[in-house]
């Protein structure tokens, strides 16, 4: 049984709820395969998400259009919930990067599950690994 | 005390640095923080402040660690402290994750401009 089916209509939004140093927040997040692991973090929140980290590292990411954007980064940010599966205490940790545009799961939470996306019935779930 | 390095000596909460350290490093990496007033440092602006002042601070680190190091990922405090250097950006997040820090840092590519691509 699959731990979250979602909508799926050429784009796919989870529900997550993260913990933030300790600040719980709950926000819908675009599922981005394009968002690969590669870059380093799995997860990108607005940047006024920041302010509820207890510190922050700051670096320069290059975007889409070739600008260099000084932004603000934790490794730690806990995804404690994904649609209604509850993770343990300990939730899974993502580094997380806070900058303006849409906020968005990547690659290195996504790869943790078997994740189908269904375009002819409009929907993708996520299932435990075997 | 309306001056951040003024701030920043006195043991002041800085919301550009997140530092509750004594003596930053505004003496040595001073390029004209001390003529902006609080209420001119919205959040965007501090990041790029931080980055700045960042950048400045791996700069001046030895030459010989720069060189030795070319293609790390580097994290350093606003106080100039060394925290990590690590093969990957991953690594180094592993590694400070660990670390319970309570400071601010910055993190830089050595040799490379950016640390990531998005």
């Amino acid at each position: 049984m699959s731990i979250c089916t979602l909508p799926y209509e050429g784009k796919c939004e989870l529900n997550v709820v993260i913990d933030i140093h300790g600040t719980k927040k709950e926000l819908s997040v675009l599922v981005d395969t394009g968002f690969t692991s590669g870059t380093g973090f799995g997860l990108k929140l607005p940047a006024e998400f920041a302010r509820f980290a207890k510190f922050t590292g700051t670096g320069y990411v290059r975007v889409a259009d070739g600008r260099e954007v000084a932004a603000d980064t934790i490794p730690d940010v806990k995804i404690m919930q994904i649609g209604d599966h509850k993770f343990d205490k300990d939730g899974v940790i993502i580094p997380t990067l806070f900058m303006s545009g849409p906020r968005a799961i990547g690659v290195m939470f996504l790869q943790l599950y078997i994740l189908k996306f269904d375009g002819p019935n409009k929907r993708a779930t996520f299932d435990h690994a075997p | 005390m309306t001056q951040i390095g003024i701030a920043l000596e006195n043991r002041h909460h800085c919301s550009c640095f997140g530092l509750y350290e004594k003596k930053l490093v505004a003496d040595k990496y001073d390029f004209g923080l001390r003529r902006l007033r609080w209420g001119d440092i919205e959040e965007s602006n501090a990041v790029d402040l931080r980055a700045i002042l960042g950048r400045q601070i791996v700069s001046k680190l030895p030459t010989r660690l720069r060189i030795e190091n070319n293609g790390r990922f580097i994290a350093v405090t606003y106080t100039g402290k060394v925290l990590a250097v690590c093969d990957t950006l991953g690594s180094l997040n592993e590694e400070i994750a660990g670390m319970h820090l309570k400071e601010n840092y910055y993190i830089e590519r050595l040799g490379h401009n950016t640390i990531a691509q998005i």
